[in-house]
């Protein structure tokens, strides 16, 4: 098993880090806005369905594919079923 | 009172949460370079990576001071393959950027240098000087590198679950549009993108990790 490091020290936060690249603070804040906004609509899908939202890589994108691969046998399936009627 | 010897380094402050990213910079590895970034700041650490660097005096000094100033670095050594456009070349960057470490901890710095590869047993080919050392197998993917990045740190206090990890790295697939807008640039590996990111990454952890969030 590969060793492990233990990390003791303090947790850098957007501040320390924007401190540290010299990010100045009106970008700051705006990238600070777009995370609590990110954050929030996130918490607002999972609590309005009662589910996580589909992890986006990789699976979700064969997620997408078969389910469109469906709808449209699905779509086919009701045009033939049309057509016969 | 000591005095240096003409052209003698002075050694950067060094700081206990700076972790030095060294990747390759290409189209291809950008979700995996997106993944580095969000493991790290997930662990509360903060990304440095030669990028930053701005053009002007011996690039190679400035490279190996950064490196100098970190207590972690990160050696990602998946790209050793000989390049397709001409003139047909292997990138040194990574593994020359890991001697410097490797170097630097040997000289008695305190610093940890890990090794992430993409495929199991090549390293012990292509760098077999490394024969005994750990190697982070991420596979190619944004997951791999997440669940390595938790192998390789802990933390007592907030150490992230993988779903943090993962909500992260999503925040910033979806801030990059935004970011490359913002910066004009078409690229994130440039200095603004990436300070753009690495900051708004650690927003994101601050409210995933700290803020309690999923």
């Amino acid at each position: 098993m590969a060793r492990q490091v233990k990390l003791a020290g303090k947790f850098a936060t957007a501040d320390d880090t924007a401190r540290a690249l010299g990010v100045p603070a009106s970008r700051l804040d705006q990238l600070k806005a777009l995370a609590r906004e990110m954050t929030s609509k996130h918490a607002g899908k999972t609590a309005s369905n009662g589910t996580k939202p589909a992890a986006s890589e990789p699976g979700a994108k064969l997620a997408v594919k078969s389910r469109t691969k469906k709808s449209s046998r699905n779509a086919h399936t009701k045009n033939r079923a049309t057509a016969t009627s | 009172m000591p005095t240096r010897k003409t052209g003698q380094r002075r050694r950067p402050k060094q700081a206990d949460d700076y972790v030095f990213l060294n990747l390759p910079y290409d189209s291809r590895f950008e979700p995996l370079f997106l993944a580095y970034i969000a493991g790290v700041s997930a662990f509360g650490l903060l990304p440095r990576t030669p990028l930053e660097i701005p053009g002007g005096g011996r690039r190679l000094d400035h490279i190996f001071d950064l490196l100098r100033g970190c207590r972690y670095s990160i050696h990602d050594l998946s790209r050793v393959q000989v390049s397709r456009a001409a003139p047909r070349a292997p990138r040194f960057n990574m593994p020359f950027e890991l001697g410097l470490a490797v170097a630097h901890q040997q000289a008695g710095g305190q610093h940890t240098w890990f090794v992430f590869e993409q495929v199991a047993h090549r390293l012990s080919k292509s760098l077999s000087d490394l024969d005994g050392s750990d190697v982070y197998l991420h596979e190619g993917t944004a997951n791999g590198i997440l669940a390595e990045l938790g192998n390789a740190f802990v933390r007592s206090d907030r150490q992230p679950t993988i779903d943090q990890m993962r909500a992260i790295y999503r925040g910033l697939r979806r801030a990059k549009p935004i970011i490359l807008r913002d910066a004009g640039v078409k690229t994130l590996f440039a200095a603004r993108p990436f300070k753009d990111l690495s900051t708004f990454a650690s927003a994101l952890a601050d409210e995933v990790i700290l803020g309690g969030g999923l």
